[in-house]
């Protein structure tokens, strides 16, 4: 009982101590992964007739505060050379940095018996970092150039994929999915530390 | 070893996987109940049910609040917005206090336990999400009108995850709880 308040404890302390720092360090967090940010969104802009042409954290023109600012022109197809139309989309560096904080604390915070696993696990969890970004960020981002491609190609309804992935994230996907996502990689990084110690029983076994 | 032990035995050694699908069980069936509940939940976004439900049940008793705690603010209900002497706050998708319904429904209903522990479990935790669904929008409404840039933070980060934890420490309470009683009842789930 006395071991469950304290854990309960330490999870309060330390989920206090990431809404902090992530309250502090939002704009410098967006600031250094926008270029990865940039990548990622031309990446995907690439193989469609959208390109992007700034991504960065700006001072926000319309309400107070600091946002990840994607500018973009979407061609009417791929081949063209014209820009049919220009989107800007917005999100608040501190929708920004929600998702990796939940990853983070999630992997930092999960019960394992070694500090050895301990790095296993959140050196397991840089991959899923990488990827929830894209997830998380830069594809809602995307969400009004694949807007104006379905109103350039005459759709009635422009509501895309995009946008409802962008919604979903906005209805508490931000941060259920990399709740989710951490505690499966913890779970999946669990079992495979119980084989390998099963394996080093079965060696010692039969020596 | 009668046969269906030996049959238990056998479908063990053969499923090499079954301990991480045991061990995965809970994230995947959270995250799955959730996005059917976000789906839901955006299905009837923006019609009169969900309107009536976001003003009824969240923005009125927040404007009320506004009003006892200040009652020069005159605050109102302006749509899906509290519209004040001060400021004007508009409660977009995701500001209302749903997602942290919808986090606590699709962690609860996914943990292993008994019908009577999770009803138990849901009602408190309904109640405590929709206290801090409030709080939550009495603490967005005070920076907007004071402290424009303490509000970006508060915004942005801080008061869409701070209920979160909040809800977090809750569930894990109670099914600390429900595993000890599922425990003591011989695990019964």
């Amino acid at each position: 009982m006395r071991t469950a308040v304290l854990a309960r404890t330490r999870v309060a302390i330390v989920v206090a101590a990431v809404l902090a720092s992530g309250a502090l360090g939002a704009e410098h967090y967006a600031r250094l992964i926008a270029p990865y940010y940039a990548i990622a969104a031309r990446c995907i802009a690439a193989p469609r007739p959208w390109t992007v042409t700034d991504l960065r954290v700006v001072d926000d023109d319309r309400s107070p505060g600091i946002v990840l600012r994607l500018q973009g022109a979407v061609r009417a197809t791929p081949s063209d050379t014209a820009v049919a139309a220009t989107t800007v989309s917005r999100m608040h560096v501190g929708a920004v940095i929600e998702t990796p904080l939940v990853l983070w604390t999630v992997l930092a915070l999960w019960p394992v018996s070694t500090p050895r696993m301990r790095w296993r696990l959140l050196a397991a969890g840089i991959p899923l970092w990488v990827a929830l970004e894209i997830l998380a960020t830069v594809v809602p981002l995307l969400g009004p150039l694949a807007a104006a491609s379905a109103v350039l190609a005459g759709a009635a309804d422009p509501l895309t994929l995009w946008d409802h992935w962008s919604r979903f994230l906005e209805t508490g996907g931000r941060f259920a999915l990399p709740l989710a996502a951490g505690m499966l990689l913890a779970a999946s990084a669990r079992m495979s530390a119980r084989r390998v110690a099963g394996d080093d029983v079965t060696v010692q076994q039969r020596r | 070893m009668d046969a269906r032990a030996r049959k238990v035995h056998r479908t063990q050694a053969t499923a090499p996987g079954a301990p991480l699908l045991r061990a995965a069980a809970f994230p995947i069936r959270f995250f799955v109940l959730f996005a059917v509940l976000a789906c839901a939940s955006e299905a009837v976004r923006g019609g009169p049910g969900e309107t009536a439900w976001v003003q009824h049940l969240f923005l009125q008793p927040t404007a009320a609040l506004i009003n006892a705690l200040e009652p020069g603010e005159h605050a109102v209900v302006a749509g899906r917005a509290i519209a004040s002497q001060t400021s004007m706050l508009r409660v977009t998708r995701g500001c209302e206090g749903t997602e942290l319904l919808l986090l606590l429904f699709g962690a609860i209903l996914a943990y292993p336990a008994g019908l009577l522990i999770k009803t138990r479990g849901l009602i408190a935790g309904v109640a405590l999400a929709y206290g801090l669904g409030i709080a939550r929008l009495l603490a967005l409404h005070y920076p907007l009108s004071s402290a424009p840039h303490a509000w970006e933070a508060l915004h942005g980060l801080v008061l869409p995850a701070l209920p979160l934890a909040l809800i977090a420490l809750y569930f894990m309470s109670w099914s600390a709880a429900a595993a000890a009683t599922t425990g003591a009842h011989g695990g019964a789930r």
